[in-house]
């Protein structure tokens, strides 16, 4: 303990805290805010926060009772309210499972009080009512507890407290020790017999944990027996903790956040054999293989034997015949959106028409594995959902792909597979599952890890062909290739929109031009769209003005802000590549051209090109953009704003063409 | 993309069904409602609906969806989903309903159940019947609306209210000029309303209320029965009368608040201060929280309770208001409104459509409508909820219906006023002050609230100027209810704020001009416009070049004018090399037919126009 203090101490030393006398367990009184808390008028951790927290302790412990284990959380928090904004923290919300008996939340305590300084100077202290604390069942598994404290203005310090049991040891939410807003203090304890062993992942990307880790005897009566037990005590800690806010280019906030996880390793009651959960990858397979819902599914026929043996019929090489099992799939199963790693029939969803990802992928290895093609999962867990943690865990695994082996040119390539995108292809899966770890199913060390943001890539071919008529406008053929993850992405984009044309005119969403026709042909990687228009460019007398590249092509906007807290994840590298070519008639003449410009950021991690030529009674324009990292942490920010605004001057630049009187 | 053949064999089953139109999301093929009222406690509802989704965006149009207030509970349900074949896919019961008691504010006594019929093979028929009981009495129930989306054709529906021969009712239908068939016997009244078929209507910009669009019929009981507290909607003074009673029983203020009333209100001398000195009172000490419970759903809550919890919702505020500003000496209404809808029915009393109250101030100054909910608005300040919205406005013991006061298309202002200083390098130094009044000031007053990276945004998106910082940002808001405006100062540096096209430089005009974009305008559109809110935004703008530099060209002064609007450009030359630019641009608030759209088209693509345009300036 005496380490633990002495460190806060090093750290109030070395002036990183707020301007504030420290709140902590030592000298937290429920109800009973110090005068600092209550003059405090603004916090220098996030001079606009509208709220802080100045104290927040989670005390989470596994308790034994004569009816066995069960598990108790209290949590307290302490809130400043800094404006009127701010006052939304006198309303609380707090989520309960609701399940079996044995899983099911119950909150045992809520309390509240707002504590306020009247005009006298005098401390008045609110507490929260009975009867303003309401239930709600959202759903079968959800109940909501809401209550409203009362008298919370802008300058109230709330306290809040509330206490949840559960019978089901098992699951312990994470602790999250950093906010969207402000915390100076905030601190875990977490206690567990030390015949429950839990992992514990500690999060500290953005924000240290002070650890430590303590142990004491207790002593319990069990079924008329006593016996004694050591205690684990797990403690975590974090001092002026800073807000994490949402960014653009972040796929899961809470991955950044500072926080502690728990995952259940084993139960090693007295005088019983130790029962293990999960402790290496293998025992992770075992759980799995031993599993009716996936191991089970491993072995599952082909429920479509004749459709996919007509399928495949006549395709020659595994590639074709893997794309024609997906279009198969496809046009049976739809994926309803829901994430899952394991099923209990995957073939229900032939019948409904919609499935997990789960039963999807199990019915893709199944109707893969009946034409000979052998597939394995890679298990993983999708990027909006949660970054894998640090040791082999079935809690953080929501999904898996499949890993092929296909025959390229006589070599055995592994390629990557996901059915639950209908435009998905060989190794053009969502960027979602571009995980940065996965792991081969039943595969064992050193080729069982495997990094699958390596394998997207996309590009686009964008060809502009178009003649200027003697009026200033261009009569225009633009035909944009897609292929890759771009395709993808694209494809989806097409999807989203009630029709193909809504799509087009959303491409010539800009006054300049008038879209006349267009036609698309769409493939699982590839999409070609061509476009007829008529562009009208800007005119100011006799001078018409064409952008660089004459329709917008980059998106230029995309880092503006000033700062950037979190790492940028632009999910898979890609080129785009523009040609086009003007011709000018005999009314117009060139009369100037942006400058041609070529510069990369790093190690040609992103490359951009332009040049504009003056031809033979043309102007040709030839444009490319690489993007070879898509991933950068956040002290690079300040070059890829640099870069994008170089992007930015190019494409402000104008093509002057001037009429011929 | 669906295949060609599936497209067709879908093309063929529609065309067989008449339904030969791809614009469109779903169609009612069938919608029949039959309400038996038995009393002022006890309602049935029971309905059948038969509806064809062609698309995944009519997914929704076909999900079953019931709010249930207490009392009320959904006796039966059974469904079924029909695909394009005629095969039978999936079949509901009860026991499929799904249930929440999701409310987004503190507490209500609502429950919904709902169903979402999906499969992916378009076009299929979602079929469901359902039978709601209601024992403990209603005000009233929710209006027959079959068709409640754009992009949905209904083909029939009919709505069969069945009532005692002795329980008046009256009804009133929209959009839709039906008269219900009548049939007396066994002493009871059947009235029908068959309503004639719909097309479909293609959502867009300016589209005309959808109160104004969608067939509708509702009906008023003579006697009703709200948490036993019976009344009468027979006539406005009846149920006038009834709501003040209710708001009447909520009037006590405690002695503790009265003489927070007096110390605040006594020493101010003028009516309009001392309301003002409440008003930021309250703002100051309540906030707003929703509590919809049982006769609170209807009654505010007593001042005594939002005193002692300093929260209350929009009733429960303006009830406070009212009962200090009385303390005071000063006489007030409470006011309900509908914040979605504008125009309330006159030939029968229906308080159904009513969402929010307020507080009418009369005074002879003007009087003040004054929003209680906010702890930030200005007193008086009129929003995009109130605004031109008929109120119920409870006065003397009765009620009567006002329309609050609309902001003019003048009224409704945007102004910037803009120094751009061009230096020999191509970067130019901004002095910008932008005001807004009307409703877009209330678009603009968040602006204070924001933290720095949220005004940085905003600057950015009013200057168009992405990459741009700022400095000196200032902001001033000018309280004055309906007449307030915020003014916002700043200026910016922009490393590179000319474009060079050969040995030209282009300086950017309006980077800040909002343009409206192609899609905003689809051709051939035959729905009338409606131009909620019209406005006005005028551009000063003074542009100062460096000594190296001269205009090669400047721009023409150009106008136009219709029945929508007008917009114009106006350059004048300053100084050798200096010059100003005055841009006006007024669109007209008000219903339009499909005819006159292309004049607003033009007067929107007139401006966009000059949202591009760029001055040439070449060396000297």
């Amino acid at each position: 303990m005496k380490k633990y203090v002495s460190i806060l101490v090093a750290l109030l030393a070395a002036g990183t805290v707020c301007v504030h006398a420290q709140t902590d367990k030592s000298n937290f009184k429920f109800g009973k805010p110090s005068k600092e808390d209550l003059s405090m008028t603004s916090c220098s951790l996030d001079p606009d926060a509208d709220k802080v927290i100045i104290f927040e302790h989670y005390d989470y412990a596994i308790e034994t009772s004569n009816n066995g284990l069960y598990q108790k959380r209290t949590i307290t928090r302490r809130i400043k309210v800094l404006s009127e904004d701010g006052v939304d923290a006198g309303d609380i919300t707090i989520d309960l499972f609701r399940g079996e008996s044995a899983t099911s939340e119950n909150l045992v305590k809520l309390e509240a009080v707002a504590v306020n300084v009247d005009e006298n100077g005098k401390t008045v202290s609110t507490q929260l009512k009975n009867n303003m604390i309401f239930k709600e069942n959202v759903s079968s598994s959800l109940q909501r507890v809401k209550a409203s404290i009362p008298e919370v203005k802008k300058g109230t310090v709330i306290d809040c407290r509330f206490t949840i049991s559960s019978d089901n040891i098992v699951n312990i939410p994470t602790i999250y020790l950093q906010h969207s807003v402000p915390v100076l203090f905030s601190e875990a304890d977490v206690h567990m017999p030390d015949f429950i062993v839990f992992y514990v992942d500690y999060n500290e990307v953005m924000h240290p944990i002070i650890k430590d880790i303590a142990y004491k005897e207790r002593k319990i009566n069990s079924g008329g027996e006593a016996f004694s037990y050591s205690e684990r005590w797990l403690k975590g800690m974090a001092v002026s903790v800073p807000p994490v806010k949402k960014e653009p280019f972040v796929w899961n906030i809470s991955d950044f956040k500072s926080s502690m996880s728990f995952e259940l390793k084993s139960v090693e009651y007295p005088g019983m054999p130790a029962q293990s959960f999960s402790y290496t990858w293998e025992d992770v397979f075992k759980t799995l293989n031993d599993a009716d819902s996936f191991g089970g599914n491993l072995k599952m026929s082909n429920p479509l034997k004749d459709e996919v043996a007509k399928a495949v019929s006549g395709k020659e090489n595994d590639r074709d015949r893997i794309k024609a099992v997906l279009d198969l799939l496809s046009s049976r199963v739809t994926w309803d959106e829901s994430y899952a790693l394991t099923s209990s029939n995957p073939k229900n969803a032939l019948k409904t028409g919609k499935g997990s990802s789960a039963d999807i992928n199990f019915l893709l290895m199944a109707m893969l594995s009946d034409i000979g093609i052998k597939s394995t999962p890679v298990l993983l867990n999708p990027k909006d959902i949660k970054n894998f943690s640090n040791y082999p865990t079935l809690k953080d695994i929501n999904y898996f792909i499949l890993s092929v082996k296909v025959d390229d040119g006589g070599i055995q390539k592994e390629v990557f597979l996901d059915g639950t995108d209908k435009w998905s292809s060989i190794d053009v899966i969502p960027d979602r599952l571009l995980s940065f770890k996965a792991i081969r199913f039943n595969e064992p060390e050193p080729t069982r890890s495997v990094n699958l943001s390596t394998i997207g890539k996309g590009a686009e071919n964008h060809i502009l062909k178009a003649v200027i008529n003697d009026e200033g406008s261009l009569e225009s053929d633009f035909t944009m290739i897609y292929s890759g993850l771009n395709a993808l992405v694209e494809n989806g984009r097409v999807d989203s929109f009630g029709s193909e044309d809504e799509y087009f005119e959303s491409l010539m969403d800009d006054s300049d031009v008038d879209c006349l026709s267009g036609t698309m042909t769409r493939e699982r990687d590839r999409l070609v769209t061509n476009l007829k228009f008529k562009l009208n460019g800007e005119r100011s007398g006799d001078i018409l003005y064409l952008k660089p590249t004459l329709v917008d092509i980059l998106q230029t906007d995309l880092f503006t802000a000033d700062r950037r807290t979190l790492p940028i994840d632009l999910n898979h590298p890609f080129t785009i590549s523009f040609r086009a070519m003007v011709m000018l008639g005999d009314k117009w003449v060139l009369e100037g051209v942006p400058q041609s410009s070529s510069f990369s950021m790093g190690d040609k991690e992103i490359v951009f090109n332009y040049k504009a030529l003056k031809g033979n009674g043309m102007v040709q324009i030839v444009m490319e953009f690489k993007l070879n990292g898509f991933y950068y942490t956040v002290d690079r920010y300040e070059d890829l704003r640099n870069f994008w605004n170089s992007i930015n001057n190019v494409l402000e630049g104008r093509i002057a063409l001037k009429k011929v009187s | 993309m669906m295949p060609l053949l599936r497209r067709l064999a879908s093309a063929a089953v529609l065309s067989l069904l008449g339904i030969l139109s791809f614009a469109q999301n779903s169609v009612i093929l069938d919608d029949s409602l039959v309400v038996t009222v038995s009393s002022s406690l006890k309602m049935k509802v029971e309905e059948t609906v038969r509806i064809m989704v062609l698309n995944k965006d009519g997914e929704d149009d076909a999900a079953f969806m019931k709010t249930l207030a207490s009392g009320w509970s959904l006796k039966s349900f059974s469904g079924r989903l029909v695909d394009p074949m005629g095969k039978v896919v999936a079949k509901y019961g009860l026991k499929d309903v799904r249930s929440t008691q999701f409310s987004e504010g503190l507490a209500d006594d609502y429950t919904t159940k709902y169903l979402v019929f999906s499969s992916d093979r378009f076009p299929y028929v979602v079929e469901y019947s359902y039978e709601e009981n209601c024992t403990q009495g209603f005000l009233v129930p929710p209006p027959f609306a079959p068709v409640r989306l754009y992009e949905q054709e209904m083909k029939r529906a009919s709505y069969t209210l069945v009532t005692p021969s002795d329980y008046g009712v009256s009804w009133s239908s929209f959009n839709c000029a039906i008269t219900p068939q009548t049939i007396e016997g066994n002493g009871c009244v059947s009235r029908k309303w068959v309503m004639p078929g719909f097309s479909s209507i293609s959502d867009g910009i300016f589209m005309p209320l959808p109160e104004d669009l969608f067939p509708m019929v509702c009906f008023s009981p003579d006697r009703f029965s709200w948490f036993k507290r019976e009344g009468s909607l027979r006539t406005i003074d009846e149920y006038g009368r009834w709501k003040c009673n209710l708001i009447e029983e909520s009037s006590e203020i405690p002695a503790e608040l009265a003489a927070t009333v007096h110390a605040i209100a006594d020493p101010v001398v003028n009516k309009r201060d001392k309301i003002l000195a409440l008003y930021g009172y309250m703002q100051k000490n309540y906030r707003y929280v929703s509590i919809q419970i049982g006769i609170g759903g209807q009654k505010p809550m007593s001042p005594g309770e939002v005193y002692r919890n300093k929260f209350g919702d929009c009733k429960a505020l303006s009830n406070l208001m009212k009962c200090m500003l009385r303390e005071a000496g000063i006489e007030s209404c409470y006011v309900e409104i509908s914040t979605s809808r504008r125009r309330q029915p006159r030939d029968i009393v229906y308080p159904g459509f009513m969402d929010h109250a307020i507080l009418k101030i009369p005074d002879a100054d003007g009087d003040l409508w004054v929003e209680c909910t906010s702890s930030k608005l200005p007193l008086g300040y009129i929003h995009q909820g109130l605004a031109g919205h008929d109120a119920f406005v409870y006065q003397d013991g009765t009620m009567h219906i006002e329309t609050v006061p609309d902001y003019s298309e003048d009224e409704n202002m945007s102004a910037g006023n803009i120094r751009i200083e061009v230096k020999e390098d191509g970067s130019a130094t901004i002095v910008s002050e932008y005001s807004y009044s009307g409703l877009t000031f209330e678009r603009m007053f968040p602006f204070g609230s924001l933290d720095a990276a949220g005004k940085r945004e905003v600057l950015r998106d009013i200057t168009g100027l992405p990459s741009s910082e700022f400095q000196d940002v200032r902001y001033d808001v000018l309280a004055d209810g309906r007449n307030s405006s915020i003014s916002i100062k700043f200026s910016s540096t922009i490393p590179k704020y000319t474009s060079k096209s050969g040995n030209r430089e282009l300086i950017p005009l309006f980077p800040g001009a909002v343009r409206t974009g192609k899609t905003a305008f689809p051709a051939g559109r035959t729905v009338p416009y409606m131009v909620y809110a019209g406005n006005s935004r005028t551009d000063d703008i003074s542009v100062v070049l460096p000594s190296s530099m001269r205009f090669e060209t400047l721009p023409e002064d150009i106008s136009v004018s219709n029945r929508a609007g007008s917009c114009l450009m106006e350059c004048k030359v300053t100084g050798e090399r200096s010059l100003h630019i005055h841009l006006a641009r007024n669109i007209l608030k008000g219903d339009f037919s499909s005819e006159d759209y292309p004049e607003l088209e033009t007067v929107i693509r007139f401006y966009d126009s000059l949202a591009r345009v760029k001055l040439s300036v070449v060396p000297r």
